[in-house]
């Protein structure tokens, strides 16, 4: 455990988000991709006699491909900074979306003194994820690996306050 | 106009009727010019694909395919081409050859410029964003090992696949018969 000398804050555990929030953007970049390709194939293949077309359908192709491939690295590039800090004295969830978004949610303990673990649907309960709830529903954090022992630990870190 | 239709450019009696074939090339006007790059590009993808004459150079030649005037132009473009012995900027240079061409090679190249300034953008506030993380990590009291180091894998990945994608979408555009 980590003690900031200052403030006498304590980080008690630094976590991802689950992994499940790359499938969608990886499901779109892969479709994406193909009718991209299809584009491009389209240009070289079919429409080939005609200079006009071929050349437009080229560039199509070729201005969806790098629209996507930026998208998708850029969605992976903020996804990867996205952290939920546990301290004893507070939650901080960081999410940025490059220039897009930017969300900084801070729980203090000192306010909230109940946490909520919830896994809904059969998505969450397989890959063993869920939400937390503080004070029926006043904060909620999302996308939390292992919410049942994540929500121990900052019931613990309540307790020591 | 069709390119086949090119003799009518030329007056009877005029000096290039005398001179023959050779002297016609001098006399079309840039449009039938034009007309008969759309045609040769016709002729090599109906060949599918590049391919080496022993008697001009790379390209596709098929006599029996062009009339005697087009056998002059193409004489005179393979002759040049034989100069530069089969190298890879045979493509590039026949690029050059149509004004259409040469918008689209130019569309292409600044379609991969700006890819690539997205590129050096992102990753740009990437850094800005990963260091203002960095400090409030340790503004906490937690250090890098706690945090990790985001994008040390990612950052370089996309950089490679951003500028592999744009030296392989020119050169696709460049090299590819059906194309160029």
């Amino acid at each position: 455990m980590q003690k900031n000398t200052f403030t006498g804050e304590k980080i008690s555990a630094v976590l991802n988000e689950h992994w499940v929030k790359y499938v969608f953007p990886s499901v779109m970049y892969a479709l994406l991709l193909l009718i991209s390709s299809l584009l491009l194939f389209l240009s070289v293949y079919v429409v080939h006699p005609y200079t006009w077309l071929s050349h437009l359908t080229f560039i199509s192709g070729l201005v969806l491909f790098l629209i996507t491939h930026h998208w998708f690295f850029m969605v992976l590039l903020s996804e990867c900074l996205d952290r939920i800090i546990i301290t004893n004295r507070r939650l901080i969830r960081l999410q940025y979306r490059m220039i897009l978004h930017e969300d900084v949610l801070e729980v203090s303990f000192q306010f909230m003194k109940t946490v909520d673990a919830q896994k809904e649907g059969p998505l969450q309960n397989i890959f063993n994820f869920g939400s937390l709830v503080f004070e029926n529903n006043k904060a909620r954090v999302s996308l939390v690996p292992h919410p049942n022992r994540v929500a121990e630990r900052i019931e613990r870190a309540m307790e020591a306050r | 106009m069709n390119a086949f239709n090119n003799r009518q450019h030329v007056m009877p009696g005029s000096a290039c009727d005398a001179a023959g074939a050779q002297k016609e090339t001098a006399c079309v006007s840039w449009r039938s010019f034009t007309a008969s790059w759309a045609e040769l590009r016709l002729a090599r993808h109906r060949s599918g694909s590049w391919h080496i004459n022993p008697r001009y150079g790379l390209g596709v030649m098929k006599p029996n395919f062009v009339s005697n005037f087009r056998r002059g132009v193409q004489r005179s473009r393979f002759c040049w081409h034989a100069s530069l012995s089969r190298s890879a900027i045979i493509p590039l240079m026949e690029l050059l050859d149509s004004p259409l061409m040469i918008m689209t090679f130019v569309i292409v190249l600044l379609i991969e410029a700006s890819s690539l300034l997205v590129l050096l953008l992102l990753v740009q506030i990437f850094r800005t964003k990963s260091a203002k993380y960095r400090a409030l990590c340790r503004d906490l009291g937690g250090h890098d090992v706690l945090w990790g180091r985001p994008g040390r894998i990612l950052v370089p990945l996309y950089s490679l696949f951003t500028v592999l994608a744009a030296i392989l979408s020119v050169a696709f555009f460049i090299l590819h018969p059906h194309l160029s």
